[in-house]
């Protein structure tokens, strides 16, 4: 990966941090990012995605990070840490849960949503994360 | 990982359960979800007790819930356990902690596990807790 937002080079992409601060907008798309084959770490504020990259064993190649989040640093600053601190890693912002769907389906556009036969326990979780996500003020 | 000892060994994959973890740190916290998972185990991850209510607000109950005592928020750990042990009774409980003594949590888990604990631990017992689900 070469830093490119948007790159289209899914098939080259092994580990996605994705950083939410909001737990049901994060397990659905760290979920849907790993229906497609990604490894996902998980972090909920800027402090944990720098601890995350901070540590060698951790190969992140995107970053993709929530743009309005509590704590000293926001997804704007993350993202320049990122672009300073480790160059070679991607980094995807996303403004509204909308949006992160949009950013997620196009960095996992080659792979499947949920793989056939559906797991209808799987299916339904999915709906009701959905619907509890929406419900939110 | 400062509060776990890595072990290579882990269990055959295949458990098939639902795990909800709680766990502020979030080193640990991938660790620990991310050998979940390889041993076959649908993990979804919380970083405090109040992300886990949510959580377990929106989405079926989980088969295990494996938190840490120690958390921010307003809720601990072991409230956490103690309230999902009374609205979800089929759910099993594994409470981790470098400080909390097994007595303390005798009443509120189904396993103890004192930190640093191996991680091929940590499997079986969610593999033994969930058969029993």
């Amino acid at each position: 990966m070469g830093g490119e937002i948007g790159s289209t080079e899914v098939a080259s992409i092994d580990t996605v941090l994705v950083v939410e601060n909001d737990v049901l907008i994060r397990l659905v798309i760290a979920g849907y990012l790993r229906d497609c084959g990604l490894r996902v770490i998980e972090a909920a504020n800027a402090e944990e995605a720098v601890a995350v990259l901070s540590r060698p064993e951790h190969q992140v190649s995107v970053v993709f990070t929530a743009v309005e989040m509590p704590g000293e640093m926001d997804g704007f600053a993350l993202a320049q840490w990122v672009r300073r601190e480790r160059p070679g890693v991607g980094v995807m912002l996303a403004g509204t849960p909308g949006r992160a769907a949009d950013v997620a389906g196009k960095l996992c556009e080659q792979g499947p949503h949920l793989e056939k036969p559906y797991d209808p326990k799987r299916v339904l979780d999915r709906i009701r994360r959905l619907i509890a996500q929406r419900e939110r003020p | 990982m400062t509060a776990l000892r890595v072990e290579a060994e882990v269990a055959p994959a295949g458990i098939g359960a639902r795990v909800l973890v709680v766990e502020d740190d979030v080193l640990v916290r991938a660790l620990v979800s991310e050998t979940l998972r390889e041993a076959g185990c649908e993990v979804i991850e919380a970083t405090t007790a109040d992300e886990a209510v949510a959580v377990l607000r929106a989405i079926v109950a989980p088969d295990v819930l494996v938190t840490d005592v120690k958390l921010p928020g307003d809720l601990d750990g072991m409230q956490l356990a103690a309230k999902v042990r009374q609205t979800m009774p089929l759910t099993k409980v594994i409470v981790t902690s470098g400080h909390a003594s097994v007595e303390a949590a005798k009443s509120v888990a189904h396993v103890f596990l004192a930190k640093p604990f191996e991680l091929w631990r940590l499997v079986g017992c969610v593999r033994t807790l969930a058969a029993r689900v």
